[in-house]
């Protein structure tokens, strides 16, 4: 059941998860697409705990016995949403990735054309420039050996 | 080959620094009227280096995005420059340049955008593995079942293709074009296919890069990529310059 000590701290969990949020959107941390999930998610976890007739129906919908599995249930369902929309984000951004390496390599075996001479910058300095440490793949060199 | 046919020599190099230089001369010796493209896929060797030695024109990618997004890469090169028939060359120097002519005949002559090389058309004496044997069988007989049509051999990298498969490839970006599964998006777009027989060499140098643990995920990937592909909508050739 939910006693009155539960219900004091989920809400002080909730209050403290909305300051996070909204102090995130301030400092440009989270656009604010991302927080009106999260912001969604809380509101509805705190009135799942404070509105028990809501909990206690809801429970009885799904055939749970224990109301707090329903809080359980709606957690996980959450967490599951998100990650899901994350995957689908990191899809999107590597097929973008991909796009913009082979434009960019485009780009530099064009330019190096027009400049008649190849190669235009030496590696070294070239990673350099862009603060890659070493010459050729930079700083994930090691990692992949 | 008539004269005015523009071809381009597509290599896609990881760290092929010690066979690189070799292939690049090879075909270039091999086949004079052709420009050679090597698309170094973020090696960190010399690769790019000894291949323009070679007098390869060279696009280095930033960072590995795998064999067939290097070929991918060669072939917008080809589309943006208006090359008419794009040869897809391995890089260690498994491949016989000399056969390059009857790669690219059937297209030039006979209409056909995809010309494929297969290692099991006819033998000549390649032994493959047992068990990358069965993968390839249950892969040849997949995609000859989905395109209509006999296919023998879907992961040779040694394959011409016409004007309106390099627009394909170059304009269509999406993961599933690789090895076959690429061939059955080309087939079910209306292109023509063609298997002829070809030689395969040992490696001259280096170690082939394909791993045990790509080797077991590589069926799921395929079958998995095969059905997306058959449940989108067939793509139709893009027209117009790049």
């Amino acid at each position: 059941m939910i006693t009155p000590r539960v219900e004091r701290f989920a809400i002080v969990i909730s209050i403290v998860l909305i300051l996070i949020v909204l102090d995130m959107v301030r400092r440009k941390r989270l656009r604010e697409r991302y927080s009106l999930i999260w912001l969604f998610a809380v509101v509805a976890m705190t009135m799942l705990v404070v509105w028990e007739k809501l909990l206690l129906s809801i429970t009885s919908l799904i055939g749970a016995t224990d109301p707090s599995s329903t809080l359980f249930l709606f957690g996980i369902l959450f967490a599951l949403v998100i990650l899901l929309h994350l995957s689908n984000k990191i899809s999107d951004f590597s097929t973008q990735l991909r796009i913009l390496a082979k434009e960019m390599a485009m780009l530099n075996a064009q330019l190096s054309e027009v400049r008649g001479a190849y190669p235009t910058l030496e590696e070294g300095e070239r990673s350099r420039h862009l603060g890659l440490g070493p010459a050729g793949g930079g700083g994930t060199e090691e990692g992949r050996k | 080959m008539t004269r005015d046919t523009r071809i381009l020599v597509v290599i896609p190099a990881y760290n092929e620094v010690a066979n690189v230089g070799r292939v690049v001369e090879e075909v270039k010796r091999e086949a004079p009227s052709v420009d050679v493209l090597v698309v170094d896929d973020g090696s960190f060797d010399a690769t790019a280096d000894a291949a323009r030695k070679a007098g390869a024109i060279v696009v280095k990618l930033p960072f590995n995005l795998g064999m067939f997004e290097a070929v991918r890469t060669g072939f917008v090169y080809a589309d943006r420059k208006g090359y008419d028939i794009a040869i897809q060359v391995d890089a260690d120097g498994q491949h016989v340049p000399r056969e390059i002519e009857a790669l690219v005949a059937p297209v030039v002559e006979e209409g056909f955008d995809i010309v494929v090389g297969s290692r099991y058309l006819e033998s000549r004496g390649y032994r493959t593995p047992f068990f990358r044997k069965c993968g390839i069988r249950l892969f040849a007989w997949l995609t000859s079942v989905v395109l209509g049509q006999k296919i023998t051999d879907t992961t040779c990298g040694f394959r011409s293709y016409g004007k309106r498969a390099i627009r394909m490839f170059a304009r269509y970006d999406s993961a599933e074009f690789r090895d076959s599964v690429g061939l059955v998006i080309l087939g079910r777009a209306g292109l023509k296919i063609k298997e002829i027989p070809v030689t395969v060499r040992e490696r001259i140098g280096g170690r082939s890069t394909i791993s045990t643990i790509k080797a077991f995920i590589y069926p799921f990937d395929f079958v998995l990529s095969l059905m997306a592909v058959l449940a989108r909508k067939r793509l139709t050739v893009p027209g117009g310059e790049a």
